[in-house]
């Protein structure tokens, strides 16, 4: 009997947790404004990734990003009890994001822009892949495996490059789109735009993109080829 | 479709989002527009890039710990918030923690112990609390009287009371063996007496709550001097139950009486005087009454009767009784008529002195004035020819011409003076005299005989102007003098009540409602002393505003009252502006 109790209750646990991983956004956010710390779990676990990319192409600083990142989930938190599902939960977060980064923005409008190139840094992809320029100058053969890996290398360092060249209003929208795939809709109600805008605004940055590629002397139809 | 409704859409479409008409649309326009289809493929490309390129990168672990520290920290403080409070005990002493909390109780608990104070004084006047204290506390005053018990309505009970006890009986016997006196008399009353020690050996050993001092022969008992103590305590006592009855009969007059209700109030002994001064300010009534024995004195006589001759002037007008003094606006009168008259120079000079004398009447209100007033008059003029004490009357007091002879006659070598002055003032300018007479004598019927005579071309001796002249300008003097006191005490007067306003006016920052009200009345009437009518309707459009709509009507009633008071005539759309300005 007991060993029958205790497995139902795995069960049930598991299919709890299968059931969180399947609810909404704003469910989990209900979920955890009545006490489930799982359900924020979750949550944060699936917008973390889109949220801090966002914040650092913003910002450029991934210190900075941290820490906005981590403004951005404890306003979630502290106002959790008092989200209306008038909004879609990740309009309500982009909103929070993107009003944090302005605010950044904002501040240090009049402050010098130093761009620090962080030793700890990634140079490109994630941390735990990328080779940052600390371990490089240690090991200058550590980064030796072929020409495509060296040429990806530029793609992306030029790509990011072009990402920053973007306005403001281009990048965000092209940020929104590209790496937390939302919709146009939703972007334009970030945004505080028309969707036409948004979309025209789309447009203009991948163009920008386009040209800034060339100039840096990579043909589109051959990377994609 | 045309390129703009591509250029809308396009994108949606290399993501393929698009309904499947739609996308056929735009396919269909791809082939058909070089341009369009320029751009659609560049926007491909671009967007495969990107996708295939840009790099997604991940927070570090510390951040994502950080994260959902916070979130349970949070959850915790929420639940911790949420329990259910301990009950009251656990409230208190959380209140008790605050400052507010402990002024609010510290001035809670010295307002109940006012309070109790104030009502134990109260009920110590009342009469039962009088007679139970008396039967508490009295046992050793009533020992040695007559004591009858409180008249029951039973007349078993008392009956069964009167009856004694065994006990009560046994040491009655003993009371009436030892003295003879004592127990239930022949009425059927108990006659109770002070039992000392030495006639009631068998209570020697038997504890008493109050050791009695031993009386020895001829030595009068201690408990005299308490006794009249006690006395003189109790005719306190019954001076304050008068008191508290008088006060009683005091609010009840004023409740019955239909005014308003702000009005109810019993004045302090030094308010009530003050407020009686004032009035007396107010009400030139009263300031006739109160200025006659100082009239007398001072000379403020404009009307003068006859007078003995030898009489000094201020000694005569002291003397009649039926001085009566003139109204302001009596005077003013007479003046007017005098002007009228064509009487110019010195007439109007003493005019100019009447009127100040009749100022003195207006301002003299306050006693204090009145009774500068008086001591001013007492101070003789310097003038030595008053110094010598005057003849008896020789001559009749209606005869004005031995009234000129006659008054000089102690002093020949004087006359001789006065009748040439005179008569050199006389060739100089001969209406003088009239003038004089005209201010000297009030009577118009001497004055019209005067001026005929005078008038007749036979200038009599009886016009030698020399005493009243000299009686003129000393009384001139002191009238000069007096309203200078005048002036200045009105111009006190005045600053009192601007004072008195600003005081008023600082108070209302603090003040209650209810005193509020009280205040806006007393601006108002105020300003109404000061003769400031548009501040005055202000404050009782303010003091109306401030009560609540069932009682403003009789505030409306009350300030028509003060008007009335003042004298003053209110029109009724001036009362209807105050009343209808606002509030209706």
């Amino acid at each position: 009997m007991i060993v029958l109790f205790i497995i139902s209750l795995g069960l049930l646990s598991v299919e709890v947790a299968g059931s969180r991983e399947q609810l909404k956004d704003e469910d989990l956010l209900a979920r955890y404004a009545k006490g489930d710390l799982k359900a924020f779990e979750v949550l944060y676990m699936r917008h973390r990734k889109p949220i801090y990319n966002f914040i650092l192409r913003s910002v450029h600083s991934p210190e900075r990003a941290e820490e906005l990142v981590q403004e951005v989930f404890m306003r979630l938190v502290q106002n959790a009890s008092s989200y209306a599902r008038d909004a879609k939960f990740t309009t309500w977060l982009y909103t929070i994001a993107r009003n944090i980064c302005i605010d950044t923005h904002r501040r240090n409008q009049n402050r010098k822009r130093q761009q620090h190139v962080s030793l700890q840094r990634p140079m490109r992809g994630d941390a735990e892949e990328g080779i940052t320029l600390e371990k490089r100058l240690e090991d200058p053969h550590a980064e030796q495996a072929g020409e495509d890996r060296v040429f990806h290398q530029q793609i992306q360092e030029a790509l990011e490059h072009a990402v920053t060249q973007l306005s403001d209003e281009q990048r965000e929208v092209f940020l929104l789109r590209e790496t937390s795939h939302l919709a146009y809709q939703n972007i334009a109600q970030i945004v505080g735009v028309s969707e036409n805008t948004v979309k025209s605004r789309m447009r203009y940055a991948l163009e920008h993109l386009r040209k800034h590629m060339k100039s840096s002397g990579f043909s589109l139809k051959d990377i994609v080829g | 479709m045309n390129c703009q409704t591509f250029e809308e859409h396009y994108l949606e479409e290399i993501d393929g989002l698009l309904s499947p008409e739609l996308s056929s649309q735009i396919q269909a326009h791809i082939r058909s527009c070089v341009t369009c289809r320029e751009r659609y493929e560049a926007a491909q490309e671009s967007l495969l890039l990107t996708r295939q390129y840009l790099v997604q990168h991940t927070p570090s672990l510390a951040l994502d710990q950080a994260i959902l520290k916070g979130a349970e920290d949070h959850l915790k403080r929420l639940q911790e918030e949420s329990k259910p409070s301990k009950g009251w005990m656990h409230w208190l002493g959380q209140r008790l923690e605050q400052p507010s909390f402990q002024s609010a109780l510290a001035f809670s608990t010295v307002l109940v112990l006012v309070g109790s104070v104030y009502l134990y004084r109260f009920a110590s006047q009342k009469e039962w609390i009088a007679g139970f204290k008396k039967q508490a506390s009295g046992v050793d005053q009533l020992k040695d009287m007559p004591a009858t018990p409180a008249p029951q309505k039973n007349k078993r009970k008392r009956l069964q009371q009167a009856k004694p006890t065994p006990n009560i009986h046994a040491d009655t016997k003993n009371n009436e063996q030892a003295s003879g006196a004592g127990g239930p008399s022949s009425t059927g009353r108990f006659t109770r007496r002070r039992i000392t020690d030495t006639e009631n050996p068998s209570k020697k050993n038997t504890k008493q709550p109050t050791k009695s001092p031993p009386i020895y022969k001829g030595q009068e008992p201690k408990f005299a001097a308490g006794k009249a103590r006690k006395t003189r305590r109790t005719r306190r006592r019954i001076r304050n139950r008068y008191k508290a009855k008088r006060k009683q009969r005091v609010f009840r007059r004023l409740a019955a009486r239909p005014a308003f209700p702000y009005r109810n109030k019993v004045l302090s002994k030094k308010r009530r005087s003050r407020t009686r001064t004032l009035h007396a300010a107010r009400r030139p009534k009263i300031q006739h009454k109160r200025i006659q024995p100082l009239a007398r004195n001072t000379q403020t006589i404009t009307r003068q009767a006859k007078q003995p001759a030898t009489l000094k002037p201020w000694q005569a007008a002291a003397r009649l009784p039926q001085n009566k003094p003139v109204s302001k606006n009596a005077f003013k009168r007479k003046r007017k008529r005098r002007r009228g008259a064509g009487a110019q120079g010195r007439s109007a000079r003493s005019g100019a002195l009447g009127l100040a004398v009749g100022y003195g009447q207006v301002g003299k209100g306050s006693i204090r004035s009145t009774r500068s007033y008086g001591r001013r008059a007492k101070v003789r003029p310097s003038n030595k020819r008053f110094a010598s004490p005057p003849p008896p009357p020789t001559a009749p007091l209606h005869d004005t011409s031995n009234d000129r002879s006659n008054s000089w006659t102690g002093n020949p070598s004087l006359k001789r003076r006065k009748v040439a002055r005179s008569k050199t003032l006389k060739k100089k300018r001969p209406h003088d005299d009239l003038s004089r007479l005209r201010f000297k004598e009030t009577s118009s019927s001497s004055i019209q005989h005067r001026r005929g005579r005078l008038a007749g071309g036979s200038p009599s001796p009886s016009v030698a102007a020399a005493p009243i002249i000299s009686q003129t300008r000393s009384v001139r003097r002191q009238y000069k003098r007096k309203s200078l006191v005048t002036k200045d005490y009105k111009k006190a007067q005045r600053s009192s009540i601007r004072i008195r306003i600003r005081t008023y006016l600082k108070q209302l920052k603090t003040a209650s409602r209810s005193r509020k009200v009280y205040i806006y009345r007393q601006i108002a009437i105020n300003y109404l002393n000061l003769g400031s009518m548009p501040q005055a309707r202000h404050y009782f459009q303010m003091y109306i505003g401030s009560l609540p709509s069932t009682i403003r009507w009789r505030a409306a009633q009350d300030i028509l009252r003060i008007y009335q008071r003042k004298r003053l005539s209110i029109q009724a759309d001036t009362l209807r502006r105050i009343w209808k300005r606002r509030y209706h």
